[in-house]
């Protein structure tokens, strides 16, 4: 049971890398935390700087109050579950089960106690004296797990730990996870790239970009009100649409878009108007909220161009642009493109080629400052931005 | 069964003709030699004696010293050497600048021909108080040391020789070990600091046992090259003094070629094949007992 406390943390890898750039985060005695990114955006080395595998260049990582930073890794009590497992191959499962408790002098009547509790938990018991060779991925895994937890460590990290297994046996490992972790009550960090487990597994979620957290909060919140466009985008699947836009009108209470020479006008107190936003804005839409509708000059409405139509089961994804057959697309400045993805029920027929209309609820979009830092202007949250430093 | 294409057999036939000339051809010689009482340069014909070299061989006791000093130099340098292999590889594979050039440096010696590199500890190993060995323990020592006559002194000669042949191969057998290191998972070694282990039982636990199948090959090639022993007891040594360094193939080379005893000779290497062939068989069979090797 820990507390954890990143303050101001920062890793310089020579070259010189900012891997980790200044980061603060809490975490609560018995939270889950999901870490989420890009690909190079310093998660593996945070936690591994809490491990104590990684030396800290600035800040100051702690453990129930107390500054870990000069620990060596066998002396802070976390546990990790690496991505491919590090099982210790020479040794049985049982071997490896009883390897930690064995470095910590555990009583071997304790020990072995312990490993069959462990065993039964993880339904490890009929493969205790194999190798880890002689395992499936999946059984692994479960190794892998059930060293971690043999010794009840402060805390637990795991560093993608279901990448390795296939689609179904992740879906049901996600779920033992949440519920071990839910009786166990131990603080667990946990990074992955998958959208689900990022959604499904964590009582927080800690978005980061280029070493530097963007957002954390419960997955519900940092879906809804997205601190910024690179959250926005990176969480869902596909995430949310991000289309550069020109504020026309300023007027209070209304807001005129022009959207590559179409133009939407909204007129709610729900919507921030015109002067809060500078003549660029992106707007944001996540492809579930793209409803098709009949052409109508009343509401405001895109006119897009379908360009491809990807079938995923109970559901399609069309691939749309902005353009029409009168009017070509102009180009746009950024690394937004006119690009929009839908979420379409595949009772719908789409044909390529052909325009659909979509509806836009003021309620439904988000708006974000198209300046570098790409923030949030949310009309939703009452108080200050959902973010945390 | 498959049958074998004239393709296969084709493609092998080069390998398989070079193979029976120079290894099967020669051996099955020296078995049939060993029956007769061939001498080299003896113009009488070659009669058949059955096992009388056999017998003769089997009870002289140069032999049997022989054989004797080849197991001594196998205990003492089958562990030496591979220890301080093993010491070599674990230090060169620090992850730290230069480390190519002392890799090569360590390396070097494996390049060298051993008839050169007796000859330069011949000289280390030179008598007196100017030799280099002589005069560096003196130096030590503070003038205490004694200087002797390594090479010719029937306790020092085999120690020596050891020594020379340890400096020689330990670079080998550290190449071995150090890719073998480097191929262990580095999150094994970071897992076990999680679980709780410092350095020395990480390397008991993580590095040694990940090392278990170069340290096999090595101890197997290491125990066949000191049986094997010649080169540097014929330059250094030539088995002296008074045998304290003869090996079987020194015994062999002396008896064929300095004094003529063809069938002596091949009765000796044939005996001898039998003996190493033997110990490899057993000690694969140990390793295997425990499951290393062929994984
Ligand atoms: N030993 C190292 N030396 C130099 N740079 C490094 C080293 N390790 C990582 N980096 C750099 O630090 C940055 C962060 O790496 P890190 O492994 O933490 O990313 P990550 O978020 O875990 O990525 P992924 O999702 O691909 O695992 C990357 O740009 C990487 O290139
Ligand atoms: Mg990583």
């Amino acid at each position: 049971m820990a507390a954890i406390r990143f303050d101001q943390v920062s890793k310089l890898y020579p070259g010189p890398v900012r891997a980790v750039d200044g980061v603060s985060i809490d975490i609560r005695d018995g939270e889950f935390l999901v870490l989420v990114g890009p690909s190079g955006c310093g998660k593996s080395t945070l936690i591994r700087m809490l491990a104590g595998l990684e030396s800290v260049s600035a800040g100051v990582i702690s453990i129930d109050d107390r500054s870990v930073n000069d620990l060596p890794p066998e002396q802070r009590n976390t546990a990790m579950v690496f991505q491919n497992y590090a099982l210790y191959p020479h040794m049985t499962v049982r071997g490896n089960l009883a390897f930690p408790l064995k470095m910590r002098k555990t009583p071997p009547a304790e020990a072995r106690a312990k490993i069959d509790e462990v065993a039964e938990l993880l339904e490890l018991s009929p493969i205790l004296d194999r190798k880890p060779a002689q395992l499936s991925g999946g059984q692994r895994q479960r190794v892998a797990m059930g060293r971690a937890i043999v010794r009840d460590p402060a805390v637990f990290l795991m560093d993608e730990p279901l990448s390795n297994l296939d689609a179904k046996l992740r879906t049901q490992i996600r779920a033992d996870i949440a519920s071990l972790q839910h009786r166990l009550g131990t603080t667990t960090i946990y990074v992955t790239h998958d959208q689900v487990e990022a959604m499904t597994l964590g009582h927080r979620i800690c978005v980061m970009k280029q070493g530097a957290v963007q957002q954390i909060g419960p997955p519900g919140e940092v879906y809804e009100r997205p601190a910024n466009a690179f959250v926005a985008g990176f969480l869902g699947n596909p995430g949310m649409n991000l289309i550069p836009a020109g504020a026309v009108s300023a007027a209070p209470d209304r807001l005129e878009l022009d959207l590559a020479g179409q133009s939407l006008a909204f007129e709610s107190s729900a919507i921030p108007s015109g002067d809060r936003i500078g003549s660029n804005c992106l707007l944001g839409v996540r492809p579930e909220a793209l409803t098709p509708v009949k052409p109508n000059s009343q509401e405001p409405q895109l006119r897009c161009t379908i360009e491809a139509v990807e079938l995923i089961g109970h559901e399609q994804l069309a691939h749309l642009s902005l353009a029409s057959s009168e009017m070509p697309s102009t180009p746009l400045a950024g690394s937004y493109t006119d690009k929009i993805i839908a979420r379409i029920p595949s009772t719908v027929r789409l044909e390529r080629g052909s325009a659909m209309w979509f509806g836009l609820s003021p309620d439904a979009i988000y708006i974000f400052e198209n300046d570098g830092e790409k923030r949030s202007i949310d009309h939703r949250a009452t108080e200050s931005p959902p973010v945390e430093s | 069964m498959k049958k074998w294409s004239t393709a296969a057999i084709g493609m092998a036939l080069p390998a398989l003709i070079g193979l029976g000339l120079f290894v099967v051809l020669p051996f099955l010689l020296a078995i049939g030699l060993s029956f007769t009482n061939a001498r080299l340069g003896s113009p009488l014909g070659i009669q058949f004696v059955g096992l009388r070299e056999y017998v003769y061989v089997l009870s002289d006791a140069t032999f049997w010293r022989a054989l004797g000093n080849n197991c001594l130099f196998a205990a003492l340098i089958v562990p030496g050497q591979t220890a301080l292999a093993l010491g070599l590889a674990l230090l060169l594979n620090q992850p730290l600048r230069g480390m190519v050039v002392f890799r090569t440096l360590f390396f070097m010696p494996v390049i060298f021909p051993i008839a050169l590199v007796s000859v330069v500890w011949i000289l280390i190993f030179a008598p007196g108080p100017e030799g280099m060995l002589n005069g560096f323990l003196g130096w030590l020592s503070g003038g205490a040391w004694q200087p002797r006559d390594f090479l010719n002194d029937p306790t020092w000669a085999l120690p020596a020789v050891v020594l020379t042949s340890i400096w020689q191969g330990a670079g080998f057998q550290m190449v071995v070990l150090l890719a073998g290191l480097q191929s262990i998972d580095p999150a094994l070694h970071e897992a076990a600091a999680m679980d709780g282990a410092g350095r020395f039982r990480r390397f008991l636990h993580v590095t040694l046992p990940g090392l278990r199948n170069p340290l096999i090959f090595v101890t197997i090639v290491t125990t066949i090259l000191s049986f094997r022993i010649f080169d540097q007891v014929r330059i250094m040594t030539n088995g002296g003094p008074k045998g304290a360094t003869t090996t079987v193939v020194y015994e062999i080379v002396q008896a064929a070629f300095d004094r003529a005893q063809l069938s002596r000779g091949a009765a000796m290497a044939v005996l001898f094949f039998v003996l190493v062939l033997g110990l490899t068989l057993i000690q694969r069979r140990v390793f295997k007992q425990h499951g290393a090797v062929n994984r």
